[in-house]
């Protein structure tokens, strides 16, 4: 009888979930413009790039060649570099509080204005405590295979008095190590012969069939240092709470033999919003709800940038102008709840284990 | 005699050919009635001409009183219309009465035949044979009632042999005009026994008849009033034995699934809570129970209706022509009659499924004078979810527990009064993780007096109370809170009806709405969650109606009426203002007014006319139209397209306005030449003005300025509906098909706020093509093979179309609103149903039905939605709650 009853329930509740199909979508490449403005000293960047098909997310161009100018309320305006392919800068100003800006884009091959709505830079508040717990996942058979991890969270409080948006997104730091030097290759006498030494160029070692491995300079991969950014929206949820925020989930960290090698350093950034780019990413935050049964019906995403001659043509992304505050958290291997393997054997140059690897060690670290 | 009236009417017709002088005669005016004999005497003393005829047959015929002159044959076909006498000319003179006595014949031949198959015959005379009355035909009103409690029994066909038919309403009554003379009327109900009625009708007059209920049930699938018998348009009425004797999901025995087989009749999804009628929102209608209004009809999320089908007695559906008796919901109404207990003796019934088990009882309290039924339902699915917790750890946190119940007692204080009191109340638990619980819960009550003030004057009073609510819990201490909300709303109606050539239906209802919108109270005190309390709303909507029925001709029958409907928002409660010229956001408001409790917020009101047209075209054929205007001062606020478990009601104010629909429904019905053939055909157009749509990105949910996240659009539906019926034989079914359409536009006041640029989008609802094929097999009178297979067009939705990155965070640009569609949706049922023996004394009535859903094990979606496809980028995917073939056996039972 259990069987059958468990054969009832499964068959219902069970259910399946498969992949839609939608018959062909006509496409057509957009401008987005994804761009900074804060109240740091330093470089603001923006980015310029092209929206890709869904059937080819990687499909994305860099736009170069573009004039970018900032504007503030009080006349001020500044000019933008491109840096990179794409990639624009502006290094010698920062912003106000209580002062507004906006930028125009003109492309290398349009005549046309994009421009961007008046962002009025707000304060950020303050983050009272920025603290991790560890969460423990069970999966497998019987719910024996365990998963570690470090929720981060954060309390804060915003600016009372004025408009309270905001909106936090992290930079996480690890640092690996390989062993570059104990590379070898396969011997040319007989495959079924120890392989023989032959370690990276980078490790700072060679071999010699006399001496063996000889140290001769610094290695320059036997540590790398990889960042990893936040890729979801997390705003503050200014529906059911005021102007504190308690307990507000930031980041969740795998605990894994690579990022907690040494240890993980986390770098949360509170940065006030305008209304309108709180909207742009509470459509965000709604877009990654994932499979209710009962999800909102999803609805465009609308940034503040908008063609000036012509209503019709769609840009996407947004400028956004923030006043941030930053606390950060370092966590050590030692905080880890289980023993953690090395990562002894790794032979390969560090830079080339993790993309984005690199050997250039952070300031803070 | 029948070769010597042969022989006469051959001469007659042969010598007619020659001569019309005689017939041609012109005869002076009648200033008033006077005997047909009398006349011929006079017409024999002034003209040369004779008549032959026996005396008797001309005793009641009377000329109508004319001030013109007119022909003999004029005035001798005017004599005789109606009646079973003609007449012929022979030799130039001579004027042949001859009485057609075949009718006579079949009369006497059919009371014959009942007599012998041993049914009931009953004898009335109405009026005195020998009086003159020189009218020709009468008006026969009546009730038919059950033998069992004296209920009202509806759709009894009343058939006058050889004349013509008409069936009883819900209140049991009927009307129909019937020749001088005798005549046999068959009384004909599923579940009762036939009876005859030998009838003679010399006045107008009103009857009472009891029918016999019979264990048997007739090999008809379901009788619909959009049968030519009945006068109004879109209306249908569904029985629970035909419910009964179709496949059911786990067992379940359900009326709106059942309801969904109907034309313009759909739902957005697999299990999907309510349903959708003719592209309106499930919103749209009015679910009535007792005539209190039932917010939610579904148990587990829509898994299964909320209604136990033991404790229905009628259930009858509007799609169109709406009556003016019923408002408040622009797309239809679906009026569910509790069963009254026996008066005479105690009867249960019940059934044993796989999900809950039902169980009813009635009996007289007070033998003839009052009786009570009560009827529950509880699932122990809970039971089922725990024993294979240990086999299945995706079910350790889920549970899901229902029940419901409905009682009624009836007392009747005289021969017109009676009192009814009867109570329905359904609940829900489900909950889906360790720390989430959801819960509904549905109470409806009501207290009604109907009383018969003159025998052509019904009246109804009632006084009812209804509350729906839901909470939603979750423990989790760091986010812990419950959130409550409800909707109570008591409500007075005091009906009137009244007989005679003009059917008038009158009355007034008012119903006070308390809304609590929403209260989210932190649990614990680590929760970070505030106490947000949405201050509560208060409504008033008040309606006078009034409606005719008449025939217009013999051919032509009329309902026409209007219903007025005054509401009013009641403080307290704050209205903001907003900055002129801009959009309505939430910093944008300039001002606010406060007002206090009982001030007046908001008034509209509005004029609801109401038509209803039937034309015999035949017999066998008719057309209707029917228009009809409702407003609808209530709204669902919801931005998914199936019903949410936290969607919430919102009562009309200053920026939302009530939705108005005027709707127009043109029908052609038709019985074909085959026996038991029906088709019918109705075309439908509907405007919606004041929908909500939800903004983009808008939040719905403990929002005190929910004017900010909705805009008003209009919605225009329109389409045909094609059924045909097999109704009699061994195999019965129907297949109903629908083309349609349901689109809106939001223009918005402000570009920002127009969705899909202003443009004209299908609604969630969209389905254009509809098809429902249902069947029934009888392999004897106690085994039934049925089936049902169901296809409609997936509904709309908008799907990503682009995909961009924005700081490091993946977004993904969507299509238009709803520019795509999930796939589309079909399905097929059987079920094997073996009955109790149909002998008259036993013990115990059982029925198993063996069924088999989603036979192909088709994976039609749910729901619809998007997730991360891997790369960070959304993509869609469905969700099948019903992935495989379900099968199901059940044992219901009656005594």
């Amino acid at each position: 009888m259990r069987i059958l009853i468990f054969v009832w329930i499964f068959l219902v509740v069970g259910g399946c979930i498969s992949s839609l199909e939608i018959g062909p979508v006509p496409f057509k490449a957009r401008l987005v413009v994804d761009g900074l403005l804060t109240d740091q000293p330093g470089q603001h960047f923006i980015t310029l790039s092209t929206s890709a098909p869904t059937h080819s997310p990687d499909s994305t161009t860099r736009v170069s060649g573009a004039s970018i100018s900032l504007h503030d309320d009080v006349g001020g305006q500044w000019n933008y570099t491109e840096v990179t392919n794409g990639r624009y800068r502006i290094s010698d100003v920062q912003g106000v509080v209580g002062r507004s800006y906006h930028i125009e884009i003109q492309l290398d091959d349009e005549p046309v204005v994009y421009r961007s709505t008046p962002q009025r830079m707000t304060n950020a508040g303050e983050i009272s405590d920025l603290y991790a717990k560890v969460k423990t996942f069970t999966h497998g058979p019987e719910n024996s295979l365990k998963d570690y991890s470090f929720e981060v969270n954060l309390n804060a409080t915003n600016d009372s008095k004025g408009e309270h948006f905001l909106r936090w997104r992290t930079v996480g730091t690890y640092e690996i190590g390989t062993q570059p030097e104990l590379a070898t290759k396969p011997n040319p006498s007989s495959p079924m012969a120890p392989e023989i030494p032959d370690p990276h160029p980078c490790s700072g070692y060679v071999y010699d069939d006399d001496d063996g491995l000889v140290r001769v300079g610094q290695c320059t991969c036997c540590q790398c240092w990889i960042t990893e950014y936040s890729s979801s929206a997390i705003i503050a949820d200014n529906s059911v709470t005021q102007h504190t925020y308690s307990d507000v989930l930031v980041a969740t960290i795998p605990i894994d033999k690579f990022r907690f090698y040494r240890k993980y350093h986390l770098e949360v950034q509170q940065m006030s919003v305008s209304e309108e780019v709180y909207r742009f990413w509470q459509r965000v935050k709604s877009q990654e709800a994932t499979g209710s049964i009962f999800q909102a019906n999803i609805s465009k995403v609308k940034g503040n940038i908008y063609n000036a001659s012509d209503s019709e043509d769609i840009v996407f992304g947004v400028f956004a102008v923030s006043a941030v505050t930053t606390e950060t958290i370092t966590l050590l291997r030692s905080d880890a709840p289980e023993l953690l393997p090395s990562l002894d054997g790794l032979t390969a140059p560090c830079y080339q284990l993790i993309r984005g690897a690199t050997n250039v060690k952070p300031p803070f670290w | 005699m029948k070769s010597l009236l042969i022989v006469i009417c051959f001469i007659c017709f042969s010598l007619d050919v020659y001569s019309q002088d005689v017939l041609g005669i012109r005869v002076q005016p009648t200033p008033k009635s006077l005997p047909l004999k009398g006349i011929i005497e006079a017409l024999e003393k002034e003209h040369e001409v004779r008549f032959f005829f026996r005396e008797e047959w001309l005793e009641d015929i009377m000329v109508h009183a004319d001030p013109y002159p007119r022909t003999l044959r004029e005035l001798l076909e005017e004599a005789f219309t109606g009646t079973d006498i003609s007449f012929h000319l022979i030799s130039d003179f001579g004027i042949v009465i001859i009485k057609d006595r075949s009718r006579e014949i079949a009369r006497e031949e059919y009371l014959y035949k009942a007599m012998l198959q041993k049914k009931v015959i009953e004898k009335i005379t109405l009026g005195d044979p020998l009086s003159r009355v020189g009218r020709k035909q009468f008006v026969l009103t009546g009730v038919i009632r059950s033998d069992m409690n004296r209920d009202p029994v509806s759709q009894v066909s009343v058939e006058i042999l050889n004349h013509g038919a008409t069936t009883t309403d819900t209140e049991g009554r009927f009307k129909i005009e019937v020749p001088k003379g005798n005549h046999v009327v068959q009384l004909k109900r599923n579940n009762y026994h036939d009876k005859v009625v030998d009838l003679a009708m010399f006045a107008d007059g009103n009857i009472s008849l009891t029918i016999e209920s019979a264990p048997r049930v007739l090999d008809e699938v379901e009788i619909s009033d959009q049968s030519i018998t009945t006068s109004r348009v879109s209306q249908t009425s569904i029985r629970i034995i035909d419910i009964k004797r179709a496949p059911t999901f786990l067992g379940e025995v359900d009326v709106i699934k059942s309801l969904q087989t109907q034309p313009g009749v759909t739902t957005v999804g697999e299990v999907a809570s309510g349903f959708n009628v003719r592209g309106g929102s499930v919103d749209q209608n009015l679910v009535l129970f007792e005539g209190v209004p039932i917010f939610n009809t579904s148990h587990a999320l829509g898994f299964f209706t909320a209604f136990n089908p033991d404790i229905i007695g009628n259930t009858t559906f509007y799609r169109g022509g709406i009556p003016a008796e019923f408002g408040g919901r622009v797309s239809s109404v679906l009026k569910i009659t509790a069963r009254e207990g026996d008066f005479r003796r105690w009867h249960g019934s019940g059934g044993i499924g796989i999900i809950s088990s039902y169980a009813t009882i009635g009996g007289p309290i007070k033998t003839d004078t009052s009786s009570l039924i009560v009827s529950g339902r509880t699932s122990y699915s809970n039971w089922m979810l725990d024993a294979v917790k240990s086999n299945y750890n995706s079910l350790e946190n889920t549970s899901l527990r229902f029940f419901d119940g409905g009682l009624k007692y009836t007392h009747k204080v005289n021969a017109g009064t009676k009192f009814m009191l009867s109570g329905y109340v359904s609940h829900d638990d489900f909950t889906l993780t360790d720390d989430t619980l959801y819960q509904w819960k549905n109470y409806a009550f009501s207290m009604r007096l109907d009383k018969t003030l003159k025998p052509d004057l019904f009246a109804t009073a009632a006084l009812n109370v209804g509350h729906y609510g839901y909470s939603f819990s979750d423990s989790d201490p760091l986010q812990a809170f419950d959130l409550d909300y409800s909707i109570t709303y008591p409500s007075l109606k005091v009906d009137f009806n009244r007989n005679g050539k003009h059917s008038l239906a009158f009355g007034l209802h008012s119903t006070y709405y308390i809304m609590q919108s929403g209260e989210l109270k932190p649990r614990s005190q680590e929760s970070n969650v505030s106490d947000i309390r949405i201050p509560q709303e208060h409504a008033m909507e008040t309606a006078l109606y009034i409606s005719d029925e008449f025939a217009l001709s013999n051919l032509l029958t009329v309902e026409a009426g209007f219903r007025y409907s005054l509401y009013n928002r009641l403080g307290k409660g704050i209205v903001y203002q907003y900055k002129a010229g801009a959009p309505i956001e939430t910093y944008n408001v300039v001002d606010s007014t406060i007002y206090n409790s009982g001030d007046v917020m908001k008034t509209y009101h509005g004029l609801e006319p109401r038509l209803s047209l039937r034309y015999e075209l035949s017999p066998t054929a008719s057309f209707k139209m029917g228009y009809n205007r409702v407003y609808q001062y209530l709204h669902l606020v919801t931005n998914t397209a199936a019903v949410a478990p936290v969607d919430i009601w919102q009562v009309s104010n200053t920026y939302f306005k009530p939705q108005r629909a005027d709707q127009v429904s043109l029908g052609y019905f038709r019985k074909l030449d085959k026996p038991g053939i029906e088709f019918f055909t109705e075309a439908f157009y509907k405007v919606v003005e004041n929908v909500l749509e939800f903004k983009d990105g808008a939040r719905l949910l403990l929002n005190r300025q929910l004017e900010t996240a909705l805009l008003n659009g209009t919605s225009h539906s329109y389409g045909i509906e094609m059924s045909l019926s097999k109704t009699t034989g061994r195999l019965i079914g129907t297949l109903n098909y629908t083309l349609s359409r349901s689109l809106r536009r939001v223009p918005g006041a402000f570009q920002d706020e127009a969705i899909n640029d202003g443009k004209q989008y299908p609604s969630n609802f969209d389905q254009p093509h509809i098809l429902n094929v249902n069947w029934r097999y009888g392999i004897s009178r106690r085994h039934f093979f049925s089936g049902i297979f169901t296809y409609h067009t997936g509904r709309p939705m908008s799907v990503p179309i682009a995909l961009y990155n924005v700081d490091g965070v993946p977004v993904a640009d969507f299509s238009n609103r709803n520019e795509y569609r999930i796939p589309d949706y079909h399905r097929l049922d059987i079920a094997f149903i073996i009955e109790g023996n149909h002998r008259k004394k036993k013990l115990l009535d059982g029925t198993w039905t063996f069924s088999f859903y989603n036979v192909y094990a088709r994976k039609n979606p749910y729901s619809a939605f998007f997730k991360d496809g891997g790369d960070g980028y959304l993509k869609p995917y469905t969700l099948s709650v019903i992935g495989t073939v379900i099968p199901s056996v059940s044992y219901s039972f009656k005594f």
